[in-house]
């Protein structure tokens, strides 16, 4: 009638429940304040590669006639499927956004960001269980460390066809950290063991040993193993120009407006990758429930090294920090701080948690360079 | 009541024939084939062309892309591929009643030897038939246990090495940073 085709004959019911879970998404982010720098453009992504004959997914290909790819569909094959390019820009922001500082002055924290990473081989032994292949089940178990960009670096190498689940999984999870990480730390920890309160400052770091840290900690990661480079040497390369102080534009643009872009292609492509005929299956839902236990195992492991450590530490140590060593920076810290604040006026521990925290992100980023290593071998 | 059981021992015994290998047909026969050449050559896109109607109808050709990659690409080279079985069955998981056929497949790749491939083909009315389903199984908890070892392992020790590399830093920098406020104090006396 219209002379054209449209849209509304080829609509499934697949399309249209995707189209109003991204709009949930949208809701979220603009209601109630969830991730919002993520969950919307994750969700109109989602909305928007569920529309019906718009071609928004197409991706390039040496078939296809130039201009006929959809910039969605340019945005997945270069940032996320192919090149993979976009989480480790995200990297390099997040490196120029973060002071080591915390974990420098109390390395402890290193092992607590170790311990957090228990979740992910949990979750990969019971992806295995319930039927996953060896690639899919690493994917699923980094949704543990709570990384986003780690979590989207290795899947889209490693099983990109369940890419979007797991990378909004990581998300969402990092989102509920409030609603995760407290019961668990109050089931595993004693009153007493929460009102723990240490000393609230921490020695002060000085430039010279932030340099060297951001020099050093990748040079020794990524020589043991080589295919972290691409997460740790940005993250690191991130941190260096801002340590360094003599590149303050360069750092100023990694921490704002280049990470700001990477965030806008890297969300709307993360809600492209996830058209109906990938997400609506049972096993999207297993591999929600896997990242979810992935997370609460992580956030439990963290606990209880933080419960051994109190035990051998001279100095009161409170156990709660080992729930900061999953990498969900720096909400963790700010419910360790918030619990800490419940159970005792006198206890901060943010600090002490930030550094838990940065660890954590430097111990996923190893367990996800890990996984590809192994694979590469095979390849 | 003798009746019943003969019935039933009837209804069993044709089950049991029903399920039991078969000949592949010839189409069939091509079409695995031609599916295998392409996955083995790493064309994973181009399976899409064999892959049955009903299946393109819920999954695209990047989602059904992504899959294969995922399955095959780290298997290796193919080594020896044996049919072990073909079976038809009139129901597939997910896909409801139809006409399927089951080739299992026990392979030796590269990187993987011993393994087995299932490939279910589906025949439409027109008799014309397509890929609805493929799968690599094998035992994957040895090699599991292995990456869950040696993950925690490499994760401990990575976090080990940095946390006492950084302690030393530290204390070499506190120490200078004594040393300094020391001799500073020296001067001023």
């Amino acid at each position: 009638m219209l002379g054209i085709e449209t849209g509304l004959t080829h609509l499934t019911i697949g399309h249209v429940l995707m189209i109003l879970v991204g709009l949930g998404f949208i809701f979220l982010a603009i209601k109630k304040q969830w991730e919002p720098y993520e969950l919307l453009p994750i969700g109109a992504g989602m909305v928007l590669a569920n529309l019906p004959l718009t071609g928004l997914t197409t991706q390039p290909s040496p078939d296809l006639a130039p201009g006929m790819a959809g910039v969605l569909g340019i945005i997945l094959k270069y940032g996320l499927y192919t090149w993979t390019v976009l989480p480790q820009f995200i990297f390099f922001g997040i490196g120029a956004l973060t002071d080591f500082g915390p974990l420098i002055a109390n390395p402890r924290a290193f092992l607590l960001g170790a311990a957090a990473q228990i979740g992910i081989y949990t979750s990969f032994a019971g992806a295995i269980w319930l039927g996953f292949n060896v690639k899919e089940a690493c994917a699923i178990g980094i949704i543990g460390g709570a990384d986003g960009p780690t979590t989207i670096f290795t899947t889209g190498l490693l099983a990109p066809n369940i890419l979007g689940i797991t990378a909004t999984a990581a998300y969402s999870y990092m989102a509920m950290v409030a609603i995760i990480q407290p019961p668990i730390i109050r089931a595993l920890t004693s009153k007493k063991e929460r009102q723990l309160v240490m000393k609230p400052v921490l020695r002060k770091v000085s430039k010279l040993e932030k340099i060297l840290f951001s020099i050093y900690a990748p040079i020794i990661i990524i020589l043991l193993i080589p295919k972290s480079a691409p997460l740790v040497g940005m993250l690191f390369l991130g941190n260096l120009f801002k340590e360094s102080g003599v590149v303050e534009r360069l750092s100023e643009t990694a921490q704002n407006e280049l990470i700001n872009i990477i965030t806008i292609l890297l969300m709307l492509g993360i809600g492209a990758s996830m058209p109906a005929d990938r997400v609506l299956h049972t096993q999207t839902l297993l591999v929600l429930f896997l990242g979810l236990a992935a997370f609460a195992v992580g956030t439990a492991g963290g606990v209880v090294l933080g419960k051994i450590m109190s035990w051998l530490s001279k100095e009161p140590f409170n156990p709660m920090l080992g729930a900061a060593g999953v990498s969900a920076v720096p909400m963790s810290a700010r419910i360790v701080q918030h619990m800490g604040q419940q159970e005792s006026k006198r206890n901060y521990l943010l600090m002490h948690a930030m550094g838990a925290n940065v660890a954590g992100v430097i111990g996923s980023a190893v367990a996800g360079g890990y996984f590809l290593s192994y694979f590469q071998k095979l390849f | 009541m003798y009746r019943r059981v003969v019935l039933a021992i009837l209804a069993w015994s044709s089950l049991v024939l029903y399920a039991q290998d078969i000949e592949i047909p010839d189409a069939a026969q091509v079409l695995c084939r031609e599916f295998f050449e392409r996955m083995d050559t790493g064309r994973f896109r181009d399976t899409y062309e064999l892959v049955s109607p009903i299946l393109k109808a819920r999954e695209s050709e990047a989602a059904w892309h992504g899959r294969m990659r995922t399955e095959r690409e780290s298997m290796g080279t193919l080594g020896n591929r044996r049919r072990l079985s073909v079976t038809r069955v009139r129901d597939f998981a997910g896909f409801g009643s139809g006409d399927y056929l089951v080739a299992v497949f026990e392979t030796d790749f590269s990187k993987y030897p011993d393994v087995r491939e299932t490939l279910v083909l589906e025949s439409n009315d027109d008799r014309e038939l397509g890929v609805v389903s493929y799968r690599i199984s094998y035992d994957m908890w040895p090699e599991a246990l292995l990456i869950i070892r040696n993950g925690l392992i490499i994760v401990f020790f990575i976090m080990s090495l940095l946390a006492t590399i950084t302690w030393a830093v530290g204390k070499v920098a506190k120490d200078g940073d004594g040393d300094t406020s020391s001799s500073k104090n020296g001067e001023k006396e």
